[in-house]
């Protein structure tokens, strides 16, 4: 094939996503009405309902924006962590094990949501004892690698076919506590 | 009490312009390249990739389906682009729209190079469902054709942590000459290498090469390998 134009420049692939911070309010635009996020509304009444008042939030996007009253800066004087920052399911399986670890040393309960999709991202972990399900085999992998805490999956099991706002709130949830 | 939402069926969309583009704008980063192209006369943006397909195209009938190719066609006119949103033909009026991949061999055309690069429609499937687009695709390809199939192992449906990726996919694309008459000729496949900084810092990046995919897989229907020109 021969270009029509003499001006070619051959540019190395980059990464051209950048709504990463504004997505969730981005989404919900595209509906007649906008929705409340379920998945959205659960974290916030666990956090009412439990009676949660100095929370940590780490978030990548603008969710959860109707607890950031009970925001403090620091992991240690939280009585509760919250993640939904979709960047952690990005670190390989044995570092979100740590990190996990780390925040449990700081604060003694954590909300943490986890997107499938990234767990294992970088093909470095398997266990092939795990269930054949993927969202159960992730909550086995949780508490067999967790000893010190207890993990309880507040999730739904669901084939994810892309209709979900996942890329808003992770899918997988899970309170995990550390043994007293 | 608000109407709460799991999944989008849960909500009617809006139907103007405006909410169109800009849902098939998130999912085709590659659109990025026509917003700069038709606004930059001093140079015309290629994305690497991209150029790598082009260089290795055969002559004959070239098709980008379901990829952002109406960039390309700016350059080389003779590309045929295909693309499943409606919304694109507002803008780009002689692009071919197949709202369903089933019915691609209704528009009567044999490509002789077949491109679909990370196409966001062809995902949330399991290899099986990659398999069954490939069988529609290949209904419109030429004895010969070159296929060049990329996508993001984040979006296929796969027990991400009792499967070694790699083998998984590798052995899917090879497995393809037996069931399409496809024959892998050249593959990449990208994962992320997370290793701590000098600080033990990991990245929190996603895999390689959101824009393209991180599974490049280059086939031949029916037809002899060709020497990659890199």
């Amino acid at each position: 094939m021969k270009p029509i134009v003499d001006n070619i420049v051959v540019q190395e692939s980059k990464n051209l996503y950048k709504w990463a911070k504004t997505f969730n309010r981005l989404q919900r635009n595209f509906f007649t009405e906008e929705p409340k996020l379920r998945r959205e509304k659960q974290i916030e009444d666990f956090i009412l309902l439990n009676e949660f008042k100095k929370i940590k939030f780490v978030r990548d996007t603008d969710v959860l924006d109707s607890v950031q009253n009970l925001a403090v800066l620091s992991s240690v004087e939280s009585d509760l962590v919250v993640i939904t920052d979709q960047k952690f399911s990005r670190y390989p399986c044995p570092i979100i094990i740590e990190k996990i670890n780390w925040y449990l040393e700081r604060c003694t309960c954590l909300y943490l949501c986890l997107n499938r999709h990234y767990i294992n991202i970088d093909d470095s972990y398997h266990d092939f004892n795990l269930d054949s399900n993927f969202n159960l085999a992730i909550t086995q992998w949780l508490k067999k690698s967790l000893g010190s805490a207890d993990v309880l999956d507040l999730s739904i099991d669901y084939i994810d076919y892309g209709h979900a706002f996942t890329w808003a709130i992770p899918d997988r949830h899970y309170f995990i506590k550390r043994h007293a | 009490m608000p109407n709460l939402s799991e999944f989008f069926y849960h909500s009617a969309f809006k139907s103007d312009w405006k909410t169109l583009y800009l849902r098939y704008r998130l999912g085709r980063l590659k659109h990025q390249y026509w917003l700069w192209n038709r606004k930059n006369f001093k140079q015309t943006l290629v994305d690497k990739y991209d150029w790598d397909i082009l260089q290795n195209c055969q002559p004959g009938k070239t098709i980008f389906f379901g990829s952002a190719g109406y960039y390309l066609k700016d350059i080389y006119p003779e590309i045929e682009v295909i693309e499943t949103h409606p919304i694109v033909k507002s803008f780009y009026p002689s692009v071919l729209i197949c709202t369903d991949r089933s019915q691609l061999h209704q528009l009567n055309l044999l490509a002789d190079n077949f491109a679909v690069v990370n196409n966001r429609g062809d995902h949330w499937v399991d290899i099986d469902g990659l398999s069954d687009h490939l069988f529609n695709y290949i209904k419109i390809m030429n004895v010969g054709c070159r296929v060049f199939y990329s996508f993001r192992d984040t979006q296929i449906h796969v027990n991400r942590l009792t499967v070694n990726l790699k083998q998984h996919f590798l052995k899917w694309a090879r497995s393809l000459e037996l069931t399409h008459n496809l024959k892998l000729v050249w593959y990449d496949i990208n994962f992320a290498k997370k290793q701590p900084d000098e600080n033990g810092y990991y990245d929190m990046l996603e895999n390689p090469d959101t824009t393209n995919g991180n599974l490049k897989f280059w086939f031949v229907y029916q037809g002899a390998a060709w020497d990659i020109i890199a």
